[in-house]
């Protein structure tokens, strides 16, 4: 069974740090693998994606697999300009996201 | 990138450009420094995706010097958080020379470029024992750079024999309750810091890694602490190059460190670094054709960070 956090609307300066300690106390028990549900998440901001990052440098540090699932397309191309697509695996539904990491 | 192949042959003309370049002087405030062999001269890029490539001298040790500032930096960040360790440094260029013995009205070292703000920086890191904290640094730099680096121990104890200088600020600043009782400890972490041996592809790799938000791009290590890099990088660029950091920015607009011994370290965030070794310095102690080359590679591809090609923020060019 992954650890899937269902995120949703603005990851950004109101809601990141609340995220950011959703994400971590789910680490702070050493999963094997790591799914964040993205289908309801409309914006990222930039601080936003350093918490993100931050979560995913965690996951490689203590080897959780971790992948991002229903990404949409303009949040999609943010993580691309950035340069961070590298970091996050991303599958189109949460079952093809639980299928790779299995 | 795609391709280093243009970048390649771009270099070896910078190379070609500037070797017959014998303008300056090796630095001989530090009696073992004055040793070097003033035509050595070696360049090294390093990707943020760990391509490389290096021509000349690029195998040449030296000591890292004041290269070493922006890396204990970003330890000190690390270990005490930015409100404490902005307490015991500043981050106002303060368009002195390197050793100037000068504080700003909080009593605190400008920033953590300049000697002064080094050997403050020093305090924080220095762990529990000489040992432990010189260890500890080394480590680090070691898993930057992916190979097992060293202290010259000659260096060292050049250093530590003749920085008088460095012992007066150290007790100006234990003076001002900057650093703690321990001076002795503090001067022989910094003095090592200093004193650690590197070529100017290890410089690179060291580069690569900040560029690479903190991971070296060849073995994937994580060396750095993703959150403080742009502080180190902020420093650099407004302080970096001693008292030629201004117009640093103004020609070169990258941020960089330039160390005695002749080394000079250039990020461009998130895509390479560029390392020269050249020991003749000019009159602010920065290598001649460290920063000539340089600026020649920030002119051809457009590195400034203000260049028309670059745009400020590539999150607002996706919304």
């Amino acid at each position: 069974m992954s650890n899937i956090i269902e995120l949703s609307g603005r990851i950004d300066n109101n809601s990141s740090a609340a995220i950011e300690a959703r994400i971590n106390t789910v680490l702070d028990a050493q999963p094997k693998t790591l799914i964040l549900d993205m289908r309801g998440v409309d914006f990222v901001s930039s601080l936003g994606l350093r918490v993100m990052l931050s979560a995913a440098k965690r996951c490689r540090k203590q080897t959780t697999k971790i992948a991002l699932c229903g990404v949409l397309p303009q949040v999609e191309e943010v993580f691309q300009l950035s340069g961070l697509s590298a970091f996050f695996p991303m599958h189109p539904n949460c079952e093809a996201a639980q299928q790779a990491l299995a | 990138m795609k391709d280093l192949a243009a970048l390649k042959d771009y270099i070896l003309q910078v190379y070609e450009r500037h070797r017959s370049n014998h303008e300056g002087q090796v630095a001989t405030y530090i009696p073992e420094l004055g040793k070097a062999n003033p035509d050595h001269f070696g360049i090294s890029v390093v990707t943020a995706e760990g391509q490389e490539f290096s021509v000349g001298d690029s195998q040449q040790e030296f000591t890292i010097q004041s290269i070493c500032k922006p890396l204990a930096f970003l330890m000190a960040l690390e270990q005490h958080g930015r409100e404490t360790t902005i307490k015991h440094v500043g981050v106002e260029p303060s368009g002195e020379a390197f050793n100037s013995i000068n504080l700003d009205r909080l009593n605190r070292p400008f920033n953590p470029m300049v000697n002064a703000g080094a050997i403050s920086v020093a305090a924080l890191i220095k762990g529990d024992s000489p040992e432990a904290g010189v260890d500890a640094f080394l480590k680090r730099l070691s898993l930057a750079a992916g190979r097992d680096l060293r202290i010259d121990q000659a260096v060292c104890a050049s250093e530590a024999a003749t920085g008088f200088r460095n012992r007066a600020i150290a007790y100006l600043l234990r003076n001002f309750d900057m650093i703690d009782d321990q001076v002795d400890h503090t001067l022989h972490q910094y003095f090592s810091q200093c004193s650690v041996l590197v070529n100017s592809r290890d410089l690179a790799m060291i580069g690569a890694t900040l560029a690479n938000i903190g991971d070296n791009p060849r073995t994937y290590a994580e060396v750095f602490d993703m959150n403080h890099i742009k502080d180190a990088l902020s420093v650099m660029l407004t302080c970096g190059m001693y008292d030629y950091s201004g117009e640093w920015a103004y020609n070169v607009g990258l941020p960089a460190k330039s160390g005695v011994a002749g080394g000079v370290l250039a990020v461009v965030n998130r895509q390479l670094s560029i390392a020269v070794y050249s020991p003749r310095l000019d009159d602010r102690g920065n290598s001649v054709r460290g920063i000539k080359v340089c600026t020649d590679l920030a002119e051809e591809y457009g590195l400034h960070a203000f260049d028309f090609t670059n745009f400020g923020s590539n999150f607002i060019r996706a919304l």
